[in-house]
């Protein structure tokens, strides 16, 4: 993989969990892309993207389909490098750390940056094991009643514990697709990560279960930072404090959410957001 | 603006709200000059054709409440469009105030139709109304033409009606103290000038609301204000002090 250097400001950086969320722009971002170019085989997809994530809160990256905004999304814990001719330029660090650096163990980047993806996919297993896999392989509990804390915990705050603490031998193929979604997240912090990216989380889900995911990222952000890729603006509008528009593989305009939906400051963003062309 | 929705049917749903919003600012301007005429000629007929319209101009204003509750769920608009139609529910608020000012106007012209000497007063009156009557039209101007230059012009022509309206409100205390026989056509044309004035905020309102569907703000700085009659005494000698 090539990695261009470009320059990053210094930062002075807290990566504590239990630091507390604050607005103030002057807190070190949890995510900086700078410079950051893809391309499949040759071919770019996102071109010079610059765009810092705020730690504790949720980023909609929003955009029409084939704008980039997933491709971008799966750079930030290395997806693309599983894809065969991507090629991905600039820097992208996580708490001011090179996400692309030689010395990063990928596995271990991973863990930190969990992924839910936009077809639930739980593993032909149980439900309990499908949470605690992550820990068990991470090295995260050796004894028994660890790991069902963790469980336990993961299952509470992905807000799944009441429908299947009864039943947690029970296959995780039989839950319902919501459920299916909310035991995905609960697998994706139960190795506690920082950062939580989400692809289309809701697209496969009825509005019930829509609604109860949107709940959860809510929840979560207390505790996690958030990227979600969705192509629901009212969702975005709905979850995100922060949502930045790809158009033509390019980052267009990145504000907080209120202002991209009210008064957003470039045309492209307008007639995306009101639904209109030319 | 020539860009279009993808949907057709929500530019279809827009024209229509700014098509009610138009023709009920049409009819309330044409609610107060017939108010103002009436006045002038102390015509109680025509003041009553006045109060009788009124409840068009509040059928206007139940439509679209009704259209924009309906395209805010319909539709869930953003951005510029979220603003017009937001705003369109705000005119129709204001809209619907002004037209009330315009009947109660009328009521009084019903009122004094029996007295005279009305004359000068009124005519005095229909010059300030008159100057409101321009802010309105222009104003609707203004939002057919999503003319933010010509809202902003409305905006500091308030100031002008304030100043009539102080010097109307001086003159009428000064003709109460000169002859207590007429305290009580004097209180009727305070309320009567009042009235106008007031039409003449709602018109600045609206001004500040076409701003802010164009801009995404409201005006910068303060609303320019000339109304000093709240600071007015008039003694029995007929002199007057401003505090």
């Amino acid at each position: 993989m090539m990695l261009e250097r470009t320059h990053v400001q210094p930062l002075t950086v807290n990566s504590s969990r239990d630091e507390p969320s604050t607005d103030d722009a002057s807190v070190a971002p949890k995510i900086r892309a700078s410079g950051v170019n893809v391309s499949y085989s040759g071919r770019l997809a996102i071109n010079n993207v610059n765009l810092d994530i705020k730690a504790k809160s949720v980023t909609a990256l929003i955009g029409p389909s084939g704008c980039g905004k997933t491709t971008f999304l799966r750079c930030i814990n290395r997806m693309n490098d599983l894809i065969e001719g991507c090629e991905v330029t600039g820097n992208i660090t996580l708490d001011n750390e090179d996400v692309y650096g030689s010395d990063v163990d990928v596995v271990v980047l991973r863990r930190r940056i969990g992924m839910v993806f936009q077809k639930h996919n739980p593993f032909p297993k149980s439900i309990y094991e499908n949470v605690a896999y992550g820990p068990r392989i991470h090295g995260q509990a050796t004894k028994g009643d660890d790991l069902n804390q963790i469980v336990e915990r993961s299952l509470v705050r992905a807000g799944l514990w009441d429908e299947v603490k009864d039943r947690l031998d029970a296959p995780a193929t039989g839950l319902s697709g919501g459920q299916q979604q909310r035991l995905c997240i609960a697998r994706a912090i139960a190795v506690e990560p920082d950062v939580i990216l989400m692809d289309e989380p809701c697209s496969a889900l009825d509005p019930i279960a829509t609604a109860r995911i949107e709940e959860l990222i809510d929840d979560l952000k207390t505790k996690y930072t958030i990227v979600i890729v969705t192509h629901s603006m009212q969702q975005a509008a709905r979850v995100s404090q922060r949502t930045a528009f790809f158009h033509l593989g390019e980052l267009v305009e990145e504000n907080e959410a209120k202002i991209i939906f009210t008064n957003p400051s470039d045309e492209r963003t307008r007639a995306y957001v009101t639904g209109s062309i030319g | 603006m020539n860009e279009r929705h993808i949907v057709s049917a929500y530019d279809e749903d827009l024209r229509q709200l700014e098509t009610l919003v138009s023709e009920m600012g049409g009819l309330v301007e044409s609610q107060l000059a017939t108010a103002l005429d009436a006045l002038v000629q102390l015509d109680p007929d025509t003041a009553k054709d006045v109060i009788q319209r009124d409840k068009i101009v509040d059928d206007y204003e139940t439509r679209i409440d009704k259209h924009t509750t309906e395209m805010l769920v319909l539709r869930q608009p953003m951005a510029q469009d979220l603003r017009v139609i937001l705003v369109a529910l705000k005119l129709a608020s204001n809209l619907e105030r002004m037209g009330d000012y315009a009947k109660n106007i009328s009521k009084r012209t019903v009122t004094l139709s029996g007295t005279t000497n009305v004359t000068s007063a009124a005519q005095s009156i229909k010059s300030m109304g008159d100057k409101v009557l321009e802010m309105i039209k222009e104003v609707l101007d203004a939002y057919a033409r999503r003319d933010g230059e010509l809202a902003s012009t409305v905006i500091l022509k308030d100031e002008d009606v304030d100043r009539m309206h102080t010097n109307l409100f001086r003159e009428f205390l000064e003709m109460m103290t000169a002859d207590p026989q007429h305290i009580s056509l004097g209180t009727h044309l305070i309320f009567i000038a009042k009235d106008v004035e007031r039409v003449g905020d709602h018109a600045t309102n609206v001004a500040e609301k076409i701003h802010y569907m164009l801009e995404g703000s409201m005006p910068e700085g303060d609303r320019p204000k000339d109304d000093r009659s709240s600071g007015i005494l008039v003694d029995a000698a007929g002199g007057d002090t401003q505090s």
